[in-house]
C-alpha cells in the first residue's frame, strides 16, 4: 500500500495510541515512540507497529507514535487507520491486508 | 454516551458568555486572550468550561486547563482534539510555546523541546527529529570560507534598503546566507516575498536564499498573550529566536557574522538588535549593524513602501525598490497583492 | 440449551479503546459497540477498525457482543458489516429499521461475506432497532424478516421527535410503540429491548422506567452507563416466592420424567408449557442452578 499523504489516527487519551504515518524521504521504516511505559513495553509496541505495516505492505515511512498504554489490538487498529488514511483508501478496504 | 463524557465544542469569538469563561480560565493560568486565532475550542463538564485551546498557523495557542482538572485526562483530550483539527487542516508539524513548568505534561503528549530561555518560555514541537532534520537539510547548503555572513529578512516587500544591506554583506564576506521569514502574517505573501528577493538579488553570486522554515521565529508567531508584563515579550522572543539561531542554525552553516540594518524608527526592532548584540557573541557570531540607506532626507524601509501603496502613490515607490519589485507591483498579480496590502494597512502597521 | 438473558445491553462508543477493552467487567448481559451515532463522520473508519481489532482479540467471556452499524444508506454501512462479520461479532444491530426489506438487505450482505470467508452461514445474528413511526407500523413484518434476528429494540429519541412530542417520566407517549414492538417480538419468538434512559444522574426516574418496561414484558433495557446495570438486575430479580414456586415446578417435571409420565401435575394442577417456560425464566433471572438430577 502506498502512502501518499500524512495519515493520523488515535487520540491522546489513556489506553489509546496516536499514530502519524508520513512518507520517509529515505528508504525504510523509522519509528519515533513516546510512551509512559517505554521501558517495559517500548520494544513490544515497536514490534506491533512494524508487523502491522509489513502486513499492509507499507514501506518507507516515518511513524510517530504517542502511546498512552494501548493494548496490542489498539495499536494495530490505529496503525491500520493511519495507513489507510495516508493511502487515501479509508473506505476501499482490502481485507487481505489485515 | 460514555461513562464520564466531557463535551468538546468550537468557540466563536462572538459567543460573549463563553468568551468570558475563556478569559477567566486563561487568566487563572496567567494568560490573556489572543483574539486572532484561527480556531478555538473548549472542553465542558456539563455546562462549565474546564479547558480551552486554540490554533494559529502551525502553533497551538492559548491553552489553559481549569486548576481542578490539571494533571488529569483533560489536557490529553484538549491537545488530542487540537492535533486532530490541525490534521484535518493538513498541518502536521506542530509547535507550541509554554512555561517550563508545563514542559513535562507536553513531553508526555509527544512534544519535544526545541529551546528554552530564561526559565520563562519553552518552544516545543511534535517531532522528535524536527529541528535535526531541518538542520540536516540546511547543512547541504554549507559553503566553506573564513567569513560567512547571514541576514534574516522579512522583505515585505523587497526594497533597495534590503538590496543595499545584502550587497554590502556579500562584499564583506566569503559567502552570505539569507533567511526569509516564512510566517504568512505579512501583507505580502511568503511566496511573493521570496520571489522578489530572489529576483532582486540574482546578480549577486555568493549568496543562498533560504526559506526561514519553522525555526526562525517571527514576532507574529511568538505569542503575545503569554506573559503578564507586556514589556517582557520582545526581549523573550528575541532571546528565544537568537538562541536557536546561534546554537543550531549558525554552526550548521559555519555562520560567524549576522548583519542587520540600524533601526531608526521602531523601538521593538531596536530592542531586538540589542538582544542580538548580547547573545550572538556567546556563540562566536559578530553582529554587524549597517546604517540604513538614505533617500530624500529619510531612510528606505518596507513600511514606507506599504504606506505609499496604501495611498495609491505607486510612482513614489520607484525610488525605493529595485526594478524587479516595481514591475511586480504594476503586474496583474501585483494588483491582487496591492489589494491585500491595502486591507492590511487598515488592520495593523 | 440455556436461553441468553438480555436484561442489560450496554452502549460503548466504538472509538474509545479504554472502554472497549474493559466494558465487559461491569457485568452487563450484552455489550453494544457503537459505530453509528456516537461516532463523528471523520472517525467512522477508525472506529470500525478499532472495534474490528478489539472483537478479534479481546476475550469478552460469556458477554454477548452486539455492534451497531451505520445504515446501508450511508457510505459506511457495507464496510461496517464486512468488518464485523470478519471480526466474528455475535450480533449486528441495524439502526433505524423501517421495513422488512431493510433487514433482508443487510442479511444478504452478511450471507455473502460469511460465504466468502468461510464462516458458517447464519452464524452472525441480527437485531433491528426501530426508531420511527414507519418502523413501529411495520414491526410485525420486521420481526419476522430473518431467522438471524434475535430481537428488536425500540429507540425512542428519534421516534418521539417524529411523533411531535417528547419523552415524559410516565412514558405515555411511548406506550403504543412499546406495546406494538413487544407484540411483534413475541409473535416472532424473539427478544424485545427497551430504549435508553439518558439521565444517568436520575436513578429514581430510571428505576421507575425499568419497572414499567418489566411489567410490559420487555426482556431488558439498553443502557448507557455501568451505574445503570445493578438497578435493572435488582428489578428483574424474581422474588423468593417466585423462585420456590419455579423450583417446585422443575422438580415435579423431573419426578414425572423419572416415572415416565407424560402429564405433569403439581398440587393437583396440570403443568403446561407456558408454566414451564416461566419457571425456567425465573430461575435464569435469579441465576439459580437447576436442581441436580439424582444419580440412579
Amino acid at each position: 500500500m502506498k502512502i501518499v499523504k500524512t495519515g493520523m489516527a488515535g487520540t491522546m487519551e489513556s489506553s489509546d495510541i496516536n499514530i502519524t504515518i508520513e512518507k520517509n524521504q529515505e528508504s525504510g521504516i523509522k519509528i519515533y515512540l513516546t510512551s509512559s511505559v517505554e521501558k517495559q513495553f517500548g520494544d513490544q509496541i515497536r514490534k506491533v507497529i512494524l508487523e502491522t505495516l509489513e502486513q499492509m505492505k507499507v514501506n518507507d515511512v516515518v511513524v510517530r507514535a504517542v502511546d498512552r498504554g494501548a493494548l496490542d489490538c489498539t495499536i494495530r487498529a490505529r496503525v491500520q487507520s493511519a495507513a489507510m488514511r495516508g493511502a487515501m483508501s479509508e473506505n476501499q478496504i482490502d481485507w487481505g491486508l489485515f | 454516551m460514555s461513562y464520564n463524557e466531557f463535551r468538546i465544542k468550537r468557540i466563536d469569538t462572538f459567543e460573549k458568555e463563553i468568551m468570558e469563561e475563556v478569559q477567566y480560565l486563561l487568566k487563572q493560568n496567567d494568560l490573556t486572550v489572543d483574539l486572532f486565532l484561527e480556531e478555538r475550542i473548549g472542553i465542558f463538564d456539563g455546562k462549565k468550561l474546564i479547558a480551552t485551546g486554540g490554533i494559529k498557523g502551525n502553533t497551538l495557542r492559548c491553552i489553559a486547563v481549569d486548576k481542578a482538572h490539571q494533571g488529569g485526562r483533560v489536557l490529553n483530550i484538549l491537545i488530542g482534539e487540537l492535533l486532530n483539527i490541525q490534521y484535518h487542516r493538513n498541518v502536521n508539524h506542530i509547535f507550541l510555546f509554554t512555561k517550563p513548568a508545563s514542559k513535562r505534561s507536553f513531553e508526555f503528549l509527544g512534544f519535544h523541546v526545541v529551546e528554552e530561555v530564561n526559565n520563562e518560555v519553552v518552544l516545543m514541537e511534535n517531532r522528535q527529529d524536527g529541528l535535526a532534520s531541518y538542520l540536516k537539510g540546511l547543512s547541504k547548503h554549507k559553503v566553506d570560507g573564513e567569513k560567512i555572513g547571514s541576514i534574516v529578512i522579512n522583505g515585505n516587500p523587497f526594497t533597495l534598503g534590503h538590496r543595499y544591506l545584502i550587497e554590502r554583506a556579500g562584499r564583506e564576506n566569503d559567502y552570505l546566507h539569507i533567511f526569509v521569514l516564512s510566517s504568512d502574517e505579512s501583507s505580502f505573501p511568503y511566496r511573493v516575498r521570496m520571489q522578489l528577493i530572489e529576483e532582486g538579488t540574482n546578480d549577486i553570486n555568493n549568496i543562498t536564499i533560504h526559506g526561514g522554515g519553522d525555526y526562525i521565529i517571527s514576532s507574529a508567531t511568538f505569542p503575545s498573550y503569554f506573559i503578564k508584563e507586556e514589556s517582557n515579550i520582545v526581549g523573550l522572543h528575541a532571546a528565544l529566536d537568537v538562541n536557536i539561531f546561534g546554537k543550531y542554525i549558525a554552526p550548521c552553516l559555519g555562520i560567524n557574522r549576522r548583519y542587520v540594518g540600524e533601526e531608526p524608527y521602531c523601538a521593538v526592532t531596536r530592542e531586538y538588535n540589542k538582544t542580538m548584540e548580547k547573545i550572538l557573541p556567546q556563540y562566536g557570531i559578530e553582529l554587524v549593524e549597517i546604517p540604513r540607506k538614505g533617500f530624500e532626507g529619510g531612510y528606505i524601509s518596507a513600511s514606507k513602501v506599504r504606506e505609499a501603496i496604501g495611498k495609491d502613490e505607486i510612482e513614489k515607490i520607484k525610488g525605493l525598490v529595485p526594478p524587479s519589485t516595481y514591475s511586480f507591483l504594476i503586474s496583474e498579480e501585483g494588483e491582487k497583492v496591492i489589494k491585500r496590502v491595502k486591507a492590511y494597512s487598515t488592520k495593523r502597521h | 440449551m440455556k436461553k441468553k438473558l438480555r436484561r442489560t445491553m450496554m452502549y460503548v462508543p466504538g472509538n474509545n479503546p479504554g472502554m472497549l477493552s474493559d466494558a465487559h467487567i461491569y457485568g452487563a448481559d450484552s455489550l453494544m459497540f457503537d459505530l453509528e451515532d456516537s461516532i463523528s463522520l471523520k472517525e467512522k473508519d477508525s472506529a470500525r477498525l478499532l472495534v474490528y481489532n478489539a472483537v478479534k482479540t479481546i476475550d469478552y467471556g460469556d458477554v454477548e457482543i452486539v455492534v451497531r452499524i451505520n445504515g446501508l444508506d450511508t457510505p459506511f454501512g457495507r464496510n461496517d458489516i464486512e468488518a464485523m462479520v470478519r471480526a466474528g461479532v455475535h450480533v449486528i444491530r441495524l439502526p433505524k429499521t423501517e421495513t422488512a426489506e431493510d433487514v433482508r438487505k443487510v442479511e444478504k450482505i452478511i450471507e455473502e461475506i460469511e460465504k466468502k470467508i468461510g464462516r458458517p452461514i447464519g452464524s452472525t445474528k441480527m437485531m433491528g432497532a426501530i426508531e420511527s413511526p414507519l418502523g413501529v407500523i411495520n414491526a410485525v413484518e420486521i420481526a419476522k424478516a430473518s431467522s438471524r434476528l434475535i430481537g428488536i429494540a425500540i429507540g425512542a429519541e428519534d421516534f418521539v421527535t417524529n411523533m411531535k412530542t417528547k419523552r415524559s417520566p410516565e412514558g405515555i407517549e411511548l406506550l403504543y410503540a412499546r406495546s406494538q414492538l413487544l407484540i411483534a417480538a413475541r409473535a416472532a419468538g424473539i427478544c424485545a429491548l427497551d430504549t435508553v434512559y439518558s439521565d444517568v444522574e436520575n436513578e429514581e426516574g430510571f428505576r421507575k422506567e425499568v419497572q414499567l418496561i418489566k411489567q410490559l414484558g420487555f426482556d431488558g433495557k439498553s443502557i448507557i452507563n455501568p451505574r445503570q446495570i445493578a438497578p435493572v438486575y435488582e428489578i428483574y430479580a424474581p422474588t423468593e416466592e417466585e423462585i420456590n414456586e419455579a423450583l417446585k415446578v422443575m422438580s415435579a417435571i423431573r419426578e414425572a420424567e423419572k416415572k415416565g409420565l407424560g402429564v405433569v401435575s403439581l398440587n393437583g394442577k396440570m403443568i403446561d408449557k407456558p408454566i414451564v417456560e416461566r419457571a425456567e425464566r425465573i430461575l435464569e433471572l435469579g441465576n439459580i442452578a437447576l436442581p441436580e438430577k439424582e444419580e440412579e
